[in-house]
């Protein structure tokens, strides 16, 4: 596909042009090269990751869609050391990964909260664990606990906090480890609109705020495209890369954001690649076969 | 005023407190129900005659318990004997019984009490609540080595597959073991008084333990260890930091289940070298006849048991506030 012809060329303004220019040329945080990973299961290998290649640059915001079962979540667990890759290599910031380590922090979609720790005591656990001291990890606990508004709960257990309120204590637990790279896997899955929205609001903040890279997937296109600088879109069976995005929005983003042109050509543009147009015909079938009872059966009178 | 609810019916649903209070107290309350009409009416069941006058059967004494055909044949007796040679005869009298080994509710209810306050038949044995104390200290002791010892293990192996492979195996096998065969070789080797007795209830708690706390903890949500692999934590840390808080109040719950075996273990274990402790008591009692006494102890080894399994339920959610709740 030639740049020239690309959909989105049109909305690809000279100032967007020259913010991706500019992103690329900064160090490379995350590189991942011929990347491949498959699943034994009842003796038969079932390849999930074929040869990905991607690198995102320092303080970039990518975001990666998929079909279900592409292998998004996958990717992300190897980044982050908690599954072992077949062949290929990860590196971040020159590093190669070969286990988990606290350079690269997780948000799990889970939340995955430690229940018999406070709020505060949670945000502290990376802290005590890479050697600082309890007082001032308290310090800088409380810190990140005012950043994202949770004073009042800082002694609450997490049984007690709502689900966005988790997911905050889950967010800044791993940007206070200062990791270099954010790996999210579908945070905000779980949250009702209104609350994923603030939430997606918060972490643009935040991450406009201190040095990280964020890796960052989703399901929905409109979180992708408002949150991502470049989207990376992955193919499923085997799952590989389609093709990498660049979002033509301006930062910062609003949320009107969400109703411009760009906006809705990126996400038409988006929807074509995850979803390709099926043939409609088979659903109508099959629904046939589900509906036993004829729709306009009458209904007994003592109803 | 409807007794029975609709979501009784209702598969897997909570119950409301009322129905709860209800069926809580049925529970209790039908056994004991047929247990008392088994006692106090007279024409259910019992088998014997208690006699309260021995009449002109030379044997009969007033108060033995005499099976009702026995009884009915001496009365035969009397009768043909009166036919034949038309003398006035004294008939025996008597009332149906339970034989003795069912007293009635109320005789048991009385040992609960008489048991404590009636002495030892000699100077040199215990006390009821000495012997109670005893065994006890039996079983506190025969868990908490089994604990020492077991805890540890089923968290490593429950942790590490490499430990696990290690230490199941065995530890599965000789679980299959019973208990109770190992009394001669407990005698043989630690002597006839309490040693013997605290290693049989380790021996029937311990690999139970080491089996379900490796269970528990492998149960462990992986999300949580994968959080705390990602915070930077790892190895002694992590099973001190995240794991061993993590399933503590399964753990608990485990060792809850676990201390009820203990009891069971505990009537072989005291029957080994020296009978001691309420088991003595109760073969003791059985030797009298004092079957009152002998439920009574049976009844006090459940009231110790569930008192202590709502005790410990109790500190669990103190301990545990957040359990059950995420
Ligand atoms: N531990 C595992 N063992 C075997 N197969 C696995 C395992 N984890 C994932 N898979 C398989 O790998 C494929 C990709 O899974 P993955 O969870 O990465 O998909 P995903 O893109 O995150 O999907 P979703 O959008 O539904 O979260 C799936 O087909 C899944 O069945
Ligand atoms: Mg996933």
């Amino acid at each position: 596909m030639t740049q020239s012809n690309h959909p989105l060329e049109k909305w690809q303004t000279p100032a967007i042009k020259d913010r991706n220019q500019r992103i690329t040329e900064r160090p490379k945080a995350l590189e991942i090269n011929a990347l491949e990973k498959s699943f034994e299961h009842k003796g038969k290998t079932n390849k999930v990751l074929d040869g990905i290649d991607f690198t995102a640059y320092k303080r970039e915001f990518v975001c990666v869609v998929g079909p279900s079962g592409c292998g998004k979540s996958t990717l992300a667990r190897l980044i982050a050391g908690l599954e072992t890759k077949e062949a290929g290599e990860i590196y971040v910031e020159d590093t190669a990964v070969v286990e988990p380590g606290p350079d690269r922090g997780m948000v799990f979609q889970s939340y995955s909260l430690f229940p018999w720790m406070s709020v505060k005591e949670n945000v502290m656990f990376g802290l005590t664990q890479s050697g600082m001291s309890k007082n001032s990890a308290e310090t800088e606990a409380l810190q990140w606990i005012d950043l994202v508004g949770l004073e009042k709960f800082s002694e609450a257990y997490p049984h007690q906090l709502s689900g966005g309120m988790k997911q905050r204590v889950a967010i800044i637990r791993a940007l206070a480890n200062q990791p270099k790279v954010l790996l999210m896997d579908e945070p905000f899955a779980a949250l009702d609109p209104q609350n994923r929205m603030r939430m997606q609001q918060y972490l643009l903040e935040i991450w406009q705020n201190i040095d990280i890279t964020i890796f960052f997937i989703t399901h929905d296109l409109d979180e992708a495209i408002y949150l991502a600088d470049r989207i990376l879109v992955l193919d499923a069976n085997p799952g590989r890369v389609h093709e990498v995005v660049n979002v033509p929005l301006p930062r910062p983003r609003q949320e009107d954001t969400l109703l411009s042109p760009a906006f809705m050509a990126t996400k038409e543009y988006l929807e074509s690649l995850v979803h390709p147009p099926q043939p409609e015909m088979d659903f109508e079938e099959k629904l046939s076969m589900v509906r036993l009872v004829p729709v306009n059966a009458e209904v007994p009178d003592i109803f | 005023m409807a007794i029975f609810s609709k979501s009784w019916t209702t598969p897997r649903v909570e119950l409301d407190k009322r129905s709860r209070i209800w069926l809580t107290f049925a529970s209790f309350a039908i056994p004991i129900l047929l247990w008392s009409i088994v006692s106090y009416v007279p024409f259910i069941w019992h088998p014997q005659v208690e006699i309260t006058d021995p009449g002109d059967v030379s044997y009969f004494r007033e108060g033995t318990l005499i099976d009702k055909d026995i009884y009915q044949r001496e009365v035969d007796k009397i009768l043909v004997k009166q036919a034949e040679t038309d003398k006035t005869v004294h008939l025996p009298q008597g009332e149906p019984a339970n034989p003795v080994y069912l007293p009635a509710p109320h005789e048991v209810a009385t040992a609960l009490y008489t048991a404590f306050t009636t002495p030892p038949k000699r100077s040199n044995e215990p006390w009821f609540h000495e012997s109670l104390g005893h065994s006890i200290q039996i079983i506190a002791w025969g868990f908490f080595w089994s604990m020492v010892f077991g805890l540890p293990l089923g968290l490593l192996a429950g942790t590490y597959d490499s430990a696990s492979r290690l230490i199941e195996p065995f530890t599965e096998f000789f679980r299959y073991l019973p208990a109770p065969a190992f009394g001669a070789l407990a005698v043989a080797i630690l002597g006839i008084y309490d040693a013997p007795k605290i290693s049989i209830i380790f021996i029937g708690t311990f690999f139970q333990m080491v089996l379900i706390s490796a269970n528990t903890t492998r149960k462990l949500n992986m999300a949580l260890i994968e959080a705390s692999l990602t915070l930077g934590c790892k190895g002694m840390s992590m099973i001190r930091q995240v794991i061993i808080p993590c399933v503590l109040p399964d753990l608990f719950r485990d060792m809850r289940i676990l201390l009820g075996w203990a009891w069971t273990y505990l009537i072989v274990a005291e029957l080994i070298g020296t009978s001691s402790g309420i088991t003595w008591f109760i073969t003791q009692q059985a030797r009298y006849k004092n079957f009152d006494n002998v439920f009574a102890a049976i009844l006090i080894i459940g009231f110790i048991g569930i008192t202590t399994d709502m005790i410990l339920a109790r500190i669990g959610k103190r301990l545990f506030p957040w359990h059950g709740s995420h």
